[in-house]
């Protein structure tokens, strides 16, 4: 699986690209460990190259913010398309993280540099 | 009537071909991307169970010498996935309602993919019945 990373000060944007499944979704946790993450740390997760999430990802996710809220950081997820907005409703993480689209993450960072 | 019918592998490895079954078949006729969409993830998610916890416990000879069979059929705006194996019987009734504030508390783990499935399908049975199981997904096409 493809993983940009872009890191700005404390904020860090995670852009995996393509499925987040039972194979992809260990390689975005692997990832996202090698990463420091501190009290003030704010993890972006853009889903806009992303076109499938199962359980898997989902479990994998789960296991990611869970991760960064023990730290102390803080978790938003971006850029769904429909078919992956659907899936985080029905699984409830829509209810649990900050959604941000597109335009609002860029605008982040952009008001962040 | 449309039907199409499919062996696979009792192997993880699979997954990603009964995806592209299921999405191309469906493709072929007509299936809008949207319903389309809930039934390939359906699939993975049923396809996934079988290989995991019907055959989680189950001795690799068998697991190998074993084939679970999946058939695709459209008929007006119903399309029917059925699929079955031999595997150790499972039944998603049993399995209770996700939490998600649980799981992100580290109190509870999954529940998603039986989840997601009842939800984005019509309806979803289970029959175990002289050793083989049979897993049957529905869904109403909106278009």
């Amino acid at each position: 699986m493809e993983i940009q990373v872009v890191q700005k000060g404390d904020l860090v944007v995670l852009q995996p690209k393509g499925s987040l499944d039972m194979y992809s979704s260990l390689e975005l946790k692997n990832r996202m460990d090698k990463i420091a993450v501190g009290k003030n740390t704010e993890v972006f997760i853009d889903f806009s190259n992303i076109n499938f999430v199962d359980s898997s990802g989902i479990g994998t996710l789960i296991k990611i913010a869970h991760q960064i809220q023990e730290a102390g950081g803080k978790v938003s997820l971006a850029g769904l398309k429909p078919t992956i907005e659907k899936v985080f409703k029905i699984s409830g993480l829509i209810n649990v993280f900050p959604i941000l689209t597109e335009v609002e993450l860029r605008n982040r960072l952009q008001g962040d540099s | 009537m449309f039907v199409v019918r499919h062996n696979f592998q009792v192997d993880v490895k699979e997954i990603p071909k009964v995806k592209s079954f299921v999405e191309s078949t469906l493709s072929n006729w007509g299936v809008s991307r949207e319903d389309l969409d809930d039934i390939v993830l359906a699939c993975d998610e049923a396809a996934t169970n079988i290989i995991l916890h019907a055959y989680g416990p189950v001795d690799e000879a068998r697991r190998k010498s074993d084939t679970i069979e999946l058939t695709l059929r459209k008929k007006r705006n119903v399309v029917e996935v059925i699929l079955r194996d031999r595997g150790i019987s499972f039944d998603m009734a049993k399995v209770p309602l996700p939490d998600i504030r649980l799981n992100l508390a580290g109190k509870r783990r999954g529940g998603f993919g039986v989840h997601l499935m009842r939800s984005l399908m019509s309806r979803i049975r289970y029959q175990c019945r002289d050793g083989e199981n049979r897993t049957i997904l529905l869904k109403r096409l909106s278009s």
